[in-house]
């Protein structure tokens, strides 16, 4: 390998830390690439008249903002950026139980994105941002290369997940019962389970999409058929890929509430629990938003009792969370500042989602900016807070550097003003009956559409501060410490046990008792006696 | 800090807020939507707010004072635990019943409702009361229940009357049915919007509701002409519903072509140079198939009729320039 250059050592490598890396450059890209466009449809909603861009020019950027940040960021962040970077070595593994697969997660990911990209350079989807097909729908090649794009990143969540059950299962550290892995191992665990599911009903939509745009095979269009089957499919992606995005991210909150508490997450197992049930009710979640299509009313109770229970082991994760801060020794850092944004995020929109999933609100709500609320809250806000919480966590780790902890709770600041201020006010649109892009404007509501849009450009700017940060860290010399946090996951334990010559660590997660404070070296250490000499 | 001030702020006042949230009620099932939806939004703004103050309270008591302190309760309280599945429990029971009572009432029909097919195409909606009687702008009577029956010509669209809390969905394999009672007559929007943007993005258009007497004579005046009017008469109406005068004049003088004036009896020259007497047959040949009789030096531009008026209409038509023809010949 050492004679490749080192962009074919790139290509080539197996390191699951150098592929997250990537990973993580696109995902970034792709929150970038979908705040662009996010940007025209807010500009159009202020432009006097409407009219800033045409019709076809206006869905077209819609499809691409939903496209690129469903699929090329939300879905794959947390598998793929914060799977891939910790979970391996959370569970001792040395690398995943597949890595060879893993680069090809990689390559799958690169491939999707680039057909996603030439598909939207190649023109305005102005199709549904679904992509539905129609009777009279005319076949175009960008709708045929973003539907072979979808196929792609469906296989690519495949792969990841496989991995991520496969390194979980088979590859854990012999010292660590499932019972006992930290919070973030059970969600990812769940989330995986979940992603396999929905990834496979991905990989069979895209291609099949695929096959109706690039041949005159009729598939959901045409007379004969039923776009409407193709609508549920894509719905049943969307509400599961929820639970994708959402129960690492959980996990990720309960690490890190955990080590800034210094003590273990409240609840123990019950945690695994509640996210198992949450993994199950997920995947009957889709069935609400048949609500207005004339379902029988028995079956319509049946999926509205499914999506309001997934209330109760919401609410048990919450308790549990909240729990974990008390008695404890609390550091605000950036971390817990950005985690506490995903907790209120994640209320936000699982609340909402009480109003859509009650029968008698939810057919009035259903389809309306109140449910773009919903899902901008739950999938949007889930993504993107989870991951700057995980990469503030995990960052002195994983690139020996450390973030400036003013910037980064400037960063959390904005996020949160500028995503409530930017999404709140659908709630209120929604109710009022609109829908997205509605062309029709209410005078009364005008205030609310300025607030949007200061709350847009506040996301926008807290988006670019944490980016900078990030960023900037890079560029400077000084290295973080090994453990600054205190964090007693083994991921960050490696170095330490290491360092002892021919010992190893004997802690569990979550033994806070078992680290102390070093002040010459500004890092977390093993107390004496849980280093035991082989 | 202060922005978490601002949005407590805002979910103290939302509740307060929330009567001009909503759009105005107009219809009976309006306010039980609204009803759930304020217990909804109460319930949710407590919920976040007790969010806030709980995750402060806790923040500030427990700050750490030295790097080597840890936690002093892990593990959380089991009766807690088990209120924090019982209380949602409880309340996801609530919240089913409570929406499907709505949703019942919502869902079903009286059977005395008047009922309306709604029919969604590239242009919009259009609605048709019975055979005869369709129009662009929904009028519906005050205090009587309205079942709307909709069809969507080539892509699911939706019809939403936010006055009235209602959205539906339109599909063109299937029909799909809403119902609802008007309470207050007036106009109110209409929203609809299509599952494709190009186009049908957002159109609104407005509901009239009408109190019930007037609301009846206004469908008589829209219903069947051929059973309100004698024939000619009606064929007047029928003429000027499918924009006859726009070629056709009935003074005498040439437009597109030939005048309605004296046109029962006149023989004329047609383009292939027979010549045909205007009779009841004639005229009839020339509103299915105009091309086949032009008249000499006029195009032969005029549309075909054919399915879009039935043969008792082409009668009174018929009888229309009759009577055209009479009331010239009779001083």
């Amino acid at each position: 390998m050492a004679s490749d250059p080192a962009t074919i050592s790139w290509w080539k490598t197996t390191d699951h830390v150098r592929i997250a890396r990537i990973q993580l450059g696109g995902v970034v890209a792709a929150l970038l690439l979908g705040v662009q466009f996010a940007l025209v449809l807010r500009a159009q909603l202020l432009s006097p008249e409407r009219s800033l861009v045409d019709a076809g020019a206006l869905g077209g950027s819609l499809t691409s903002h939903a496209l690129v940040l469903v699929f090329l960021f939300a879905l794959p962040a947390m598998p793929l950026v914060v799977g891939s970077l910790v979970l391996p070595s959370m569970v001792g593994a040395r690398d995943f139980a597949f890595p060879a697969l893993n680069r090809i997660t990689l390559q799958l990911y690169l491939a999707s994105w680039v057909l996603l990209a030439v598909a939207m350079i190649g023109g305005a989807m102005d199709t549904a941002w679904r992509l539905t097909p129609m009777a009279d729908g005319a076949s175009t090649w960008p709708v045929a290369l973003a539907a072979a794009g979808l196929h792609l990143l469906g296989l690519t969540l495949a792969s990841s997940a496989l991995n991520l059950l496969a390194t979980v299962l088979f590859e854990r550290s012999t010292h660590l019962s499932l019972a006992e892995v930290p919070v973030l191992v059970w969600g990812m665990t769940a989330g995986a389970a979940v992603q396999l599911l929905v990834s496979t009903a991905l990989a069979s939509l895209g291609m099949l999409l695929f096959f109706e745009h690039a041949t005159s095979a009729t598939v959901f269009g045409g007379l004969a058929a039923d776009p409407l089957a193709y609508e549920r499919l894509f719905d049943f992606i969307l509400h599961a890929g929820v639970a994708v995005v959402l129960l690492p991210a959980i996990g990720v909150a309960f690490e890190v509430v955990a080590t800034f508490s210094r003590q273990a997450p409240a609840g123990g197992r019950s945690n695994a629990l509640a996210l198992g049930a949450l993994a199950l009710l997920s995947l009957g979640g889709s069935g609400i938003s048949l609500l207005n299509d004339g379902v029988s009313v028995a079956t319509m109770v049946a999926y509205s009792g499914i999506s309001l229970l997934a209330l109760v082991p919401a609410t048990l994760l919450l308790y549990n969370l909240m729990a974990t801060l008390v008695g404890g020794a609390i550091e605000v850092s950036a971390a817990l500042l950005h985690a506490l944004n995903l907790v209120v995020f994640i209320t936000i929109g699982g609340l909402s989602g009480l109003f859509l999933a009650t029968l008698s609100t939810g057919a009035y709500l259903q389809g309306s900016l109140f449910d773009s609320a919903h899902l901008h809250f739950l999938l949007g806000g889930g993504a993107i807070a989870g991951l700057t919480t995980a990469l503030y966590y995990w960052w002195p780790r994983l690139t020996g550097r450390t973030t400036r902890e003013l910037w980064g709770r400037l960063g959390a600041g904005l996020l949160f003003a500028g995503y409530l201020l930017a999404f709140l006010p659908d709630f209120v649109e929604g109710s009022r009956g609109l829908s997205t892009l509605a062309v029709f404007s209410n005078p009364a509501l005008a205030s609310l559409e300025a607030v949007k849009a200061l709350g847009t450009g506040i996301l926008v700017l807290g988006v670019l501060v944490i980016c900078w940060d990030f960023f900037s860290s890079l560029l400077h010399e000084s290295r973080a410490a090994a453990n600054p946090w205190g964090a007693t996951t083994l991921e960050w334990l490696e170095e330490t046990a290491a360092s002892e010559d021919g010992s190893e660590s004997t802690i569990k997660p979550y033994d806070f008792a078992a680290l102390r404070f070093d002040p010459r070296i500004e890092s977390y250490v093993l107390v004496e006696s849980n280093v035991v000499s082989e | 800090m202060r922005a978490r001030a601002l949005l407590i702020a805002f979910f103290v006042t939302a509740p307060v807020m929330a009567q001009g949230w909503m759009p105005e009620v107009a219809s009976l099932g309006a306010q039980t939507v609204d009803r759930d939806f304020m217990i909804l939004l109460v319930l949710a703004a407590l919920a976040v707010l007790a969010l806030f103050f709980v995750v402060d309270l806790l923040v500030v008591m427990n700050l750490r004072q030295d790097p080597d302190q840890v936690g002093t309760s892990p593990g959380g309280v089991r009766l807690y635990r088990l209120l924090a599945v019982l209380l949602p429990l409880v309340l996801v029971i609530a919240l089913v019943s409570m929406g499907v009572h709505g949703y019942i009432d919502a869902s079903v029909a009286p059977t005395d409702a008047l009922a309306v097919e709604a029919h969604g195409g590239q242009s919009g909606w259009s609605f048709r009361y019975s055979e005869d009687v369709e129009t662009d702008i929904l009028h519906v009577p005050s205090e009587r229940p309205v079942r709307l029956t909709l069809h969507a010509e080539d892509k699911p669209m939706t019809l939403a009357i936010p006055a009235f809390r209602l959205r539906q969905n339109a599909r063109p394999e299937a029909n799909t049915e809403a119902w609802f009672e008007a309470s207050l007559p007036g106009e109110y929007v209409l929203l609809s919007s299509g599952s494709s943007l190009a186009g049908s993005a957002g159109m609104h258009s407005i509901v009239t509701v009408l109190p019930p007497l007037e609301f009846d004579s206004w469908l008589e005046s829209k219903s069947d002409v051929l059973l309100t009017l004698p024939p000619a008469e009606a064929g007047l109406v029928l003429v000027e519903r499918k924009g006859c005068p726009v070629c056709h004049t009935t003074d005498g003088s040439r437009l597109t072509g030939p005048s309605f004036l004296g046109l029962m009896g006149r023989s004329s020259v047609l383009a292939d140079g027979s010549t045909a007497v205007a009779d009841a047959a004639y005229v009839r040949q020339s509103i299915l198939d105009p091309a086949s009789q032009v008249v000499e030096g006029f195009q032969p531009v005029m549309p075909s009729f054919a399915g879009q008026l039935r043969d008792a209409e082409i009668d009174a038509i018929i009888a229309y320039l009759t009577s055209l023809s009479e009331t010239r010949e009779a001083p």
